[in-house]
């Protein structure tokens, strides 16, 4: 996921010679309109949120219950 | 031996954190100065009083806003290296009960500061959770090793790696963010263009925090998942899904810092790029080469 979202936020000014030519469109693989340049994408965050992966680590422990006792 | 060990990691962190405190905040070099003298001496009288590390951990926690970024750093890093020495004398001299049910809520632990990790934005309550994570690997290493019977190379594997590697992020992120200047992770986007070999010590640093293969702290997380199979599949379940969380959270560094806009080039100061660089070249011969580590680990113990 990390890696797609890598390629898809990669620059989006053309650079020439270490000068800024121009502002390209953003091309971003999901179609995404929002600024990128935050640690997590609003795209991503809707479903990879905090309250899923707490959701996932309680059913982790719930599944190992047996395990345990 | 155990006293040298530890008094040679306070000594590697004193002397880079010196290093970078003269190049941005002059007067911090003073307190850390006074801090390292009281520390070493503590090592030698009494293993109980290395729980004053308690206070040099809990004073990021409680006065984040009031500390600046050099000390932030020499409290974390202080007060896990001695942390870590309590907590292996500790171990060593008394027989625990319900060691087991702590190897588990230690993981578990592990794995929700992972995810408070992922969603940090503000770089010093990152480094903060980074270095609680690690300090939980030593409690983890150590309650494995005592479950198993033999605390030997588990012991001091975790806080040797830490200290190179956690000293490494500690002082990239504090250059490439003007000494905290830039306060906020997301600013640190395209640093990569403004100054090449801080981040990709920087990225060497996240990625050897993640527990990439080839780099030191996966060696240290090998030997403990390769132990705590043996005793019980729960730890290893969780330790596998909090070394994805981990993955994520320290990917994120990795990935900021190669994103963005080219930047004007930043003059670089060479003695803290040499000091990176020997740091960042230690943490890939010791992944790499992990029977250097392992033959000094076997001196200590």
């Amino acid at each position: 996921m990390c890696f797609i979202w890598f390629i898809a936020t990669d620059s989006n000014l053309h650079i020439k010679h270490g000068v800024v030519m121009k502002e390209k469109k953003s091309t971003y693989m999901g179609g995404e309109k929002d600024e990128q340049r935050i640690v997590i994408p609003k795209q991503i965050e809707k479903f990879f949120n905090k309250r899923i992966l707490f959701l996932i680590l309680l059913i982790i422990l719930l599944l190992l219950i047996p395990l345990l006792v | 031996m155990i006293d040298i060990f530890f008094a040679s990691l306070i000594l590697i962190t004193f002397f880079s954190m010196s290093i970078y405190s003269f190049f941005y905040e002059k007067k911090d070099f003073l307190y850390l100065f006074i801090i390292s003298l009281i520390i070493l001496p503590i090592i030698k009288i009494n293993f109980y009083a290395s729980l004053l590390s308690i206070l040099f951990l809990l004073t990021p926690v409680f006065l984040l806003k009031k500390i600046d970024y050099t000390q932030l750093t020499f409290f974390c890093m202080y007060g896990s290296i001695l942390m870590a020495y309590f907590l292996l004398e500790f171990f060593l001299a008394y027989e625990l009960p319900y060691i087991f049910w702590i190897a588990i809520a230690t993981v578990i632990l592990i794995c929700v500061l992972g995810i408070m990790g992922i969603f940090e934005d503000d770089l010093k309550k990152y480094l903060v959770y980074s270095n609680a994570i690690q300090l939980a690997f030593v409690l983890l290493d150590l309650s494995v090793a005592k479950i198993a019977g033999k605390i030997s190379t588990l012991g001091t594997v975790q806080i040797f790696n830490y200290t190179f590697a956690g000293l490494l992020l500690f002082i990239t992120l504090g250059i490439l963010s003007e000494d905290n200047k830039m306060k906020k992770i997301s600013s640190l986007y395209g640093s990569y263009y403004r100054d090449k070999y801080n981040s990709i010590f920087s990225i060497v640093s996240a990625l050897s925090l993640a527990g990439l293969p080839g780099l030191n702290i996966f060696v240290s997380e090998w030997y403990l998942f390769k132990t705590s199979f043996m005793i019980n599949l729960t730890i290893t379940i969780f330790g596998v899904f909090a070394a994805l969380l981990l993955f994520v959270m320290y990917f994120k560094i990795a990935n900021i810092l190669l994103v963005g806009d080219g930047k004007p080039l930043k003059r670089n100061i060479k003695p803290l790029v040499y000091l990176n660089g020997i740091f960042a070249i230690i943490c890939v011969l010791f992944g790499l080469l992990p029977q250097i580590q392992i033959y000094i680990l076997n001196m200590v113990l």
